[in-house]
């Protein structure tokens, strides 16, 4: 057993009930369970002829349903996905199964207890907010109320895993509206919290909105201060910002979202997702984002290589967003058989550590970390791994 | 063959920009025959994309035509066309000089303009003869009575019987052309005397070398013949000699005394050949040149540089391929501290640099970093000496000046009377000495100023026409140096000074412009991890004052799932726009923000 690989499967759900002001992730409204019936169809073809290629090399140990909201889907929809899963691929007896799930359609206890039993450990609940002024500028469709039943459903139905998203810098959103949404939601003591700054994406209604004046955003001193308090609330709940926009208690950190960022292996299944597999070069999949030729063919999509160079550089701007692990010096020595200061030059390191964005830890492993200061600049940083 | 030089009509069109000398050019062309209604481009004689873009015509060139008269000759008609624009002022009057006669082209609705008066009496003074054209007659603002009575009392040519046209739909063009043989007197010149040929343009051609335009006045040229440029003593045989067919040239055995045409002889630089020069026999040579002829000075100066320093040497290459063409463009290496290693580049105006900077961009694929282009001004050091300073970074030490002269132009602008306020305020605010004013009728004013030509190379004809609705018309002439309270504006960025943002300015509106630099700098430069001054001093003094904050943030916090690329072409982006930075100290300029000066008076 031990000479198989980890890997990690990300399996997505592109419908919604209605899309989200801000978003541009690859959903859709969709509410016909002929088209729900077909696609779960094509995800459970996708993953068989992925186990085919590589299921005796691998044993599966983190698995992510995204969406769009995965929820929408019914019991029987989802345990179809979860069987093929189980069946086709090995699983680490310590796996990380999510699935995420949006406040209004996340189902009772008694739904959400089979989908336990259906195998998945952990749920990730987009709450975004908890007040209502902000949920509503966000296009958002449950309450607070659907956030904290649906919070409570979990816990009776066994999960005790629990990841909830939240969203500052929203418009007109004011430091008091987050802070309640943040002690809302710390008040109901989740393991694990994802709190994200609102970023304008082009082609969402937020972007006319914004560009056409007639939205603003909270104003720099105000998102410095929701996040004053956000680092130093969590702080106190006992969370670790392991991540730039990731906080958890100790030992529930997204296994499933630390793959990514330490560039470990992961299938993409579904409509638009992402895989990729670490090699010289690496393999970076990405499966058609037309739903139509998806169902049709199920693995139709695109092959590209990574360059061992690139690799290096997404390792490193990758580790940089893990506060507490950074670019783990002696991991890019294993992977790449140099040290990372003889492709980047020591002065820059540095440099960076001088300008007070980094330290070198030594222990419990050598890394380069990035402090507060440097998270907050961090694109900056990053694009200087890139050549 | 011999020619018979009283069937030969040299002339060319003179008008205000867009009055339709060009289209008028090409129903000459097309009426004459030489060529079919397929061959015709829209406009035969700009033949640079350029110049059609732009709508101007940049490089003098000609046409030889045949022309049936209703008297039943044929007539070799030579059209000579010439450059529209101030910038080219010269140019023009030596296309003149090669001329006999011009066809003065005057918009039925505009009536005259600055351009027009200027060229007028530049044609007069050149002794050609001149008659009018009313052009553009199917407009529906037409009013060719009120033109006719305008030409008649200001300029005081004759235009009761002006052939009224419209270049653009075909309509009385052979009146035109009948009048060419009536009005236009025939060539004079002894075709058996010592050669005296006018140069009135070059070009370079990778085949022939340089390919010599010009005009016959006494004597003639043969193939094989040896010559010399009387003022650059340039020595040569002639290889070929024609004259232009439409769009081509047509090798001929000689051509005699009152003919136009070309030469090549095999020489490899145009410098050799200086427009206004004058080619005689070497062995036979005329006792004297043509009048006229004067050595091109550059008016405006700019620095260029290379967007990527590695690409020095193909600015060099593309500058010295278009100096082939191009004698009046000047160039010198020069360093700066901000932005490396490139070239001090002189210009007749700035038009002309505008032509070379977008020909660079792209024609020869270069990027290219402008300093802000600044006049010659000239430094009287205590020391008794002079110095012509085209950089500004070159000004001596305030201690070794005694004073310093700008150059002053003389300046008419042309308005409808209406605008006459506005416009003289803009004049005020250049520094323009007020001169007096003609009314050339009862709605139109001919205003005279003096202006400092730095006061109007950036943007005066933009905020002429913005303040005039686009009815003012303007045309000058340098006068002379006058001396002036100048200083020299420094911009420190992060308390360094760069030398590429410097640039001399009148004492009065030092604050103004320094305030506005700051501002501008400001919005151009990004924030960095600290914050950055940005100065503007005079001297040791500091007169304005922006402050670019320190970056709070610039964090992607959001997680893409599995796909990487996106934020990796996020990265790449931002690691591109980083390469595109000039280093200063420690802090990293944009390259555009070196061309915002340009645009100051943007509000």
């Amino acid at each position: 057993m031990s000479d198989k690989r980890s890997l990690g499967i990300y399996i997505h759900i592109p419908f919604c009930k209605q899309k989200c002001k801000y978003c541009d992730f690859l959903s859709f409204p969709i509410d016909d369970e002929v088209i729900k019936d077909a696609y779960v169809d094509a995800l459970v073809y996708n993953i068989k002829e992925q186990a085919k290629v590589c299921s005796d090399r691998y044993i599966v140990d983190t698995i992510y349903i995204g969406g769009g909201t995965p929820s929408l889907l019914s019991f029987e929809q989802i345990q179809k996905i979860c069987t093929a899963i189980s069946t086709s691929f090995s699983i680490d007896e310590d796996y990380e199964w999510t699935m995420e799930v949006n406040p209004n359609s996340a189902g009772d206890a008694v739904k959400l207890m089979m989908i336990r039993k259906a195998g998945i450990n952990r749920l990730s609940i987009g709450a975004q907010a908890t007040c209502t002024r902000t949920l509503t500028t966000l296009g958002r469709i449950h309450t607070a109320e659907d956030i904290f039943a649906t919070y409570e459903a979990a816990c009776k139905a066994g999960f005790t895993n629990i990841n909830i998203d939240l969203m500052y810098g929203i418009f007109g959103q004011t430091v008091e509206e987050f802070a309640k949404s943040l002690e809302d939601i710390l008040y109901i003591a989740p393991e694990h919290l994802s709190a994200y700054q609102l970023i304008i994406e082009e082609g969402t209604p937020f972007y006319d909105l914004y560009h056409s004046g007639q939205a603003t955003l909270p104003s720099e001193e105000d998102i410095a201060k929701m996040e004053e308090i956000l680092y130093s609330w969590t702080q106190l709940a006992g969370m670790t910002r392991y991540e730039i926009s990731n906080f958890a208690k100790p030992g529930h950190e997204s296994r499933h979202n630390l793959r990514y960022w330490r560039m470990q292996d992961y299938l993409a299944i579904g409509l638009g997702a992402s895989g990729f597999i670490f090699g010289d070069p690496g393999l970076r999949s990405e499966n058609t984002k037309d739903l139509q030729e998806y169902l049709e063919r199920p693995t139709s999509g695109t092959i590209t290589q990574v360059p061992l160079e690139n690799e290096m550089e997404e390792f490193c701007f990758l580790g940089l967003r893990m506060m507490e692990e950074g670019i783990d010096c002696e991991n890019f020595r294993e992977r790449f058989g140099r040290s990372v200061e003889t492709v980047y030059p020591p002065a820059m390191f540095e440099r960076f550590i001088q300008q007070g964005l980094m330290i070198k830890k030594y222990a419990p492993r050598e890394a380069y970390v990035l402090t507060p200061r440097g998270a907050d600049v961090s694109n900056m940083i990053m694009a200087e791994f890139i050549n | 063959m011999s020619i018979n030089q009283q069937l030969i009509r040299n002339f060319c069109i003179i008008a205000h920009i867009d009055h339709g000398k060009s289209t008028l050019a090409d129903r000459i062309i097309e009426k004459t025959g030489l060529l079919t209604q397929r061959e015709m481009q829209a406009q035969v004689l700009d033949n640079m994309d350029l110049e059609r873009e732009r709508g101007i015509t940049i490089k003098a060139q000609a046409c030889r035509i045949i022309y049936k008269a209703n008297d039943g000759n044929e007539y070799i008609f030579n059209l000579i066309d010439t450059p529209g624009h101030v910038d080219f002022n010269y140019e023009v009057s030596r296309s003149l000089a090669a001329c006999d006669g011009a066809i003065l082209v005057v918009d039925a609705a505009q009536g005259i303009e600055a351009q027009t008066l200027a060229n007028v009496y530049l044609a007069l003074d050149h002794d050609l003869d001149v008659f009018p054209v009313i052009n553009k007659i199917d407009l529906p603002s037409a009013d060719p009575e009120r033109v006719i009575h305008e030409i008649e009392d200001v300029i005081g040519l004759e235009a009761q019987d002006a052939p009224l046209i419209s270049a653009k739909n075909g309509i009385n063009i052979e009146e035109v052309l009948e009048q060419v043989v009536a009005k236009i007197p025939a060539p004079k010149g002894d075709p058996e005397a010592p050669l005296k040929a006018l140069i009135f343009d070059s070009i370079y051609d990778s085949y022939k070398g340089v390919i010599v335009f010009c005009r016959i006045k006494e004597g003639t040229v043969r193939k094989g013949m040896a010559i010399k440029m009387m003022a650059t003593g340039a020595t040569a045989n002639v290889v070929e000699v024609g004259y232009f067919g439409a769009g081509r040239f047509i090798e001929c055995d000689e051509l005699p005394a009152g003919m136009v045409g070309y030469i090549t002889a095999s020489i490899k630089n145009v410098k050799d050949t200086m427009v206004g020069d004058t080619i005689t026999e070497l062995s036979r040579p005329a006792a004297e040149p043509l009048p006229g002829y004067k050595k091109v000075h550059s008016m405006v100066y700019c620095g260029m540089y290379p967007a990527d320093g590695a690409k020095y040497g193909d600015l060099r290459d593309a500058l010295e391929k278009l100096q082939l063409n191009d004698a009046s463009l000047f160039f010198e290496p020069e360093t700066s501290i901000a932005l490396g290693f490139g070239f001090r580049c002189g210009f007749l105006g700035l038009l002309h640099l505008e032509i070379i900077q977008e020909r660079l961009e792209r024609e020869y694929n270069l990027d290219l970093v402008t300093t802000a282009p600044g006049v010659v001004y000239h430094v009287n050091k205590t020391d008794g000496t002079q110095i012509e300073l085209t950089n500004p970074s070159n000004l001596p030490d305030p201690s070794e000046i005694l004073s310093m002269e700008e150059p002053i132009v003389s300046a008419e602008i042309m308005v409808t009377t209406e605008f006459i306020g506005p416009i003289m305020e803009l004049c005020q605010n250049r520094r323009g000495v007020y001169l007096g004013m003609e009314y050339i009728e009862t709605t139109r004013a001919l205003l005279k100023y003096e202006l400092p030509l730095n006061e109007i190379i950036y943007d005066f004809f933009d905020a002429l026409k913005s303040r005039s609705k686009g009815y003012a018309s303007f045309d000058y002439e340098l006068k002379g140096y006058v001396e002036s309270k100048l200083v020299k504006l420094d911009i420190l960025i992060n308390h360094e000074e760069v030398d590429a943002l410097s640039f001399i300015v009148h004492a009065d509106n030092a604050y103004e412009r320094g305030r506005k630099m700051c501002e501008k700098l400001k919005d151009e430069i990004p924030r960095h991890l600290f914050e950055i001054p940005i100065q503007a001093a005079v001297g040791n003094k500091i007169i304005a004052r922006e402050t670019v904050k320190a970056m709070r943030k610039d964090v992607l916090a959001k997680c893409y799932g599995g796909d990487i690329s996106r934020k990796r072409k996020l990265l790449e982006k931002q690691k591109e726009g980083k390469k595109r930075m000039r280093q200063i100290g420690n802090v990293e300029v944009p390259q555009k923000a070196f061309m915002s000066v340009l645009k100051l008076d943007e509000e």
